[in-house]
């Protein structure tokens, strides 16, 4: 047993914190926050530059195919920093449907290089989690597909070259790639609580040509891999903002004094904070567990679905202390724990949200 | 990163194991192995359960973490950590304190006299021992402790009261620490002694639990030593009581009896109907038993964290303070949502022919509490967290 990185490792993570603080610190995630695009080109330009974007991406293809392990360190840093990008929807979920469906490979090398961004549309008002759920269907008609129907919570949709849309076919749950120019004028905006980039997307009688659209006409076992292993990526994101705000909240207990001493030698306040530091150790190795068990090839699905439930959990109730360690300027605009405190609500509920990953780690149990 | 076990400590698992399925045919398998007993299923405090140590001792599993100039077998901290992790799990006495912190103090700070005289029985599991620490006036400001004990020719005498001295009724020897230098700064005035737990001049009386379990408090009135059972130097005994804690962190909680409740839990609530249906199907309990079920494995992970900082010869204070504190409120919230999940039924106890799963939650309810306040209570591991890890004024 051998919980420590290895020097390798250790450097990926100072070469992404560097890059974090030096293209995205938190004065660039607030402008992101009011910017249309939502991300900043030149971070993501240097992300790809440096190999990290394609980590999770099969060399033949231009990436570095890192595991997951690897990809976790890059997340945690993307964290902390709070860094708006599209990579997760395009260089994790897109790249991993795509290579499992062994369909449509030609777009892997243009998502390697961050060339292209690719973004999957699965959820809809009816179906948050559950795709069994979806209504967008695709009929068949000729050589064409027509596709009905309305995806939200979109990410970044109005900078994605294509949409890889979840739709019922003929009974099945079908995977369509659909490029910018056929869902660009069925783009609105849904602002939200973090101020991410989302989307809904309707699409009205959209008629596409079935060859180059249809990448397999039943994603569903690959859909699932696919978020399992997102879900450990997101649960990741999720450790990196629980340990920034847990060191935000530290220092400020250190240095703001009251009663004429630092309100961390009051226990009211040192005990949150240990809490907190507790919850975060714990998760965060129940999230590398997880990664390490999938980079292994052992069973990780329950682990997968018990370190997003956790670590989102965890990254919340961080936030919730930390902002109250703060005490006024903790609900300030102008100070960084609001940053962070919308952004843990939004991780917890997106990706997956907690009545799902419950019900599913309950299946498993009781079998 | 790799989360597993060594090849080597696998095999050692598998052999335990084998051991232990060994005993489960032994006709004092029910009385040695009760996992019902929770955190008193530690002690050897029957002559049944002293004799499943001898055979411990005898497989060679009792100081294998001491160097061979002591009988040990110069292995890893680890491998006395995974024995205790088994016996744990299956409601055993675990190594003990003679093993543990007593004897490896014994190691590093005794006098040959006290080597040639404790080490060998320990190994025989011939003694049992007690923990004279925590006092009516010093229970977390331990370090303020006053039993007083005073130098007369070759002899110290000893007199005062200790509280909470578990195994006081069935131990045959008592590690105390008592005040030698009331002038000196509280952690410089105090001595660690051994004294026979047959010395006319102690007194034990029972204090009777929550949780069902035995407890003392030892008077000491003139209880005489020689000089030879004064442990190392005079005055540092707070040294050595900080340093045999450091010695437990590696194998004083194991995970297993949190694991094996969680299995115990969960086939109960497959199998226990409410209205007709079965509780694993309501969608209440369904929600909490998975966030349970997570909570548990994170526990796992703090206590992982835990053995590898000892296994890199660290001292994982802060990781351990961070195990104890989480898994032992764990444990409480598990016996009150098992009890929730069973509606007024839970209440019976053991006795009442009715009582689902024979009183088990009922009583893991009573007997938990102990668990954030014996060994340092929450609020002290907090401290510790907040002072030594976050740094904290």
């Amino acid at each position: 047993m051998d919980l420590d990185f290895s020097e390798e490792q250790d450097m990926l993570r100072d070469t992404m914190r560097k890059l974090c603080a030096e293209y995205c610190d938190l004065s660039v995630v607030r402008a992101m926050e009011e910017s249309e695009k939502g991300f900043s080109r030149e971070f993501w330009d240097r992300l790809f530059e440096l190999g990290i974007g394609g980590i999770r991406i099969e060399e033949k293809f231009g990436g570095v195919d890192l595991g997951v392990i690897d990809c976790a360190i890059v997340y945690e840093e993307m964290g902390r920093s709070l860094a708006p990008s599209p990579h997760f929807s395009s260089a994790v979920l897109s790249a991993r449907l795509l290579s499992l469906s062994e369909s449509h490979l030609e777009w892997l090398p243009k998502i390697a290089s961050g060339e292209a961004i690719l973004v999957p549309a699965w959820q809809e008002r009816d179906a948050y989690a559950d795709v069994s759920r979806i209504k967008t269907q695709a009929i068949r008609k000729g050589n064409n597909l027509i596709l009905q129907g309305q995806k939200i919570l979109v990410p970044y949709a109005n900078s994605a070259d294509a949409l890889i849309v979840l739709a019922r076919m003929e009974g099945r749950l079908a995977a369509i790639l659909v490029p910018s120019e056929k869902f660009k004028n069925g783009l609105r905006a849904q602002e939200n609580m973090a101020d991410e980039t989302l989307f809904s997307v309707s699409f009205d009688s959209l008629s596409l040509p079935e060859d180059e659209s249809l990448i397999t006409q039943d994603i569903s076992a690959q859909w699932d891999q696919t978020m399992l292993e997102g879900i450990i990526v997101q649960s990741a994101l999720a450790v990196g903002g629980a340990m920034r705000m847990l060191e935000m909240a530290t220092d400020y207990a250190k240095e703001r004094e009251q009663f004429g001493k630092p309100i961390g030698s009051f226990q009211s306040i040192a005990h949150y904070l240990a809490d907190t530091a507790t919850e975060v150790e714990g998760v965060r190795y129940l999230m590398f567990q997880a990664a390490w068990a999938l980079d292994n090839g052992l069973p990780f699905a329950q682990l997968a679905l018990m370190s997003k439930l956790q670590c989102t959990a965890v990254y919340r109730r961080s936030t919730a202390t930390g902002v109250q360690i703060h005490g006024g300027i903790g609900f300030s605009k102008e100070a960084d724990p609001q940053l962070f405190y919308r952004r843990a609500k939004s991780q917890q509920l997106l990706n997956w949200d907690p009545t799902y990953l419950e019900e599913r780690i309950a299946s498993e149990i009781f079998g | 990163m790799d989360f597993r076990f060594s090849a080597e400590e696998r095999v050692f698992i598998a052999e335990v194991k084998q051991f232990l399925g060994r005993e489960k045919a032994h006709p004092d398998a029910e009385e040695n192995m009760a996992p019902d007993r929770e955190s008193d299923s530690w002690f050897s405090d029957t002559p049944e359960r002293r004799a499943f140590n001898k055979r411990l001792g005898e497989a060679g599993y009792l100081g294998m973490s001491w160097d061979s100039e002591y009988g040990g077998k110069g292995k890893g901290g680890i491998y006395d950590y995974l024995l205790n992790e088994e016996l744990s799990g299956v409601g055993a006495p675990l190594i003990g304190k003679g093993v543990g912190c007593i004897g490896k103090t014994i190691i590093a700070h005794g006098s040959e006299a006290l080597k040639k005289k404790f080490l060998p029985k320990i190994l025989n599991a011939e003694i049992e021992f007690a923990l004279g620490y925590s006092e009516p006036g010093a229970g977390s400001d331990l370090a303020s402790l006053s039993l007083r004990a005073q130098r007369r020719g070759d002899e110290w005498v000893l007199n005062g009261q200790k509280m909470w001295t578990s195994s006081a009724h069935f131990a045959d020897w008592c590690w105390v620490a008592a005040r030698t230098d009331p002038s000196a700064a509280k952690h410089k005035g105090i001595s660690v002694f051994l004294v026979p737990m047959d010395h006319p001049g102690l007194t034990i009386t029972e204090i009777k639990t929550l949780g069902g379990h035995r407890t003392n408090q030892v008077f000491y009135d003139d209880v005489c030593v020689s000089n030879d059972y004064l442990v190392g130097e005079v005055n540092k005994g707070w040294t050595y009581v900080c340093e045999a804690l450091d010695f437990e962190r590696f194998t004083l909680y194991t995970v297993s009896p949190l694991l094996v409740k969680l299995d115990v839990l969960v086939e109960m609530l497959k199998i226990t109907k409410r209205d007709g249906v079965a509780l694993s199907q309501n969608p209440v309990i369904r929600s909490r038993m998975a966030l349970l079920a997570s909570e548990v494995e994170t526990a796992k992970m703090l206590q992982r964290r835990v053995i590898c900082g000892a296994m890199k010869n660290n001292v994982p204070t802060v990781e351990a303070a961070m195990y104890k504190l989480y898994s032992t409120v764990l444990g409480r919230r598990m016996a009150d949502f098992a009890l929730d999940t069973l509606g007024p039924l839970g209440l019976l106890e053991s006795q009442a022919a009715e009582a689902p799963l024979n009183g088990k939650w009922e009583k893991s309810y009573r007997a938990t509490v102990v668990d954030t306040i014996g060994g340092g209570t929450s609020e002290i591991q907090k401290n510790i967290i907040a002072r030594r890890g976050l740094q904290l004024p």
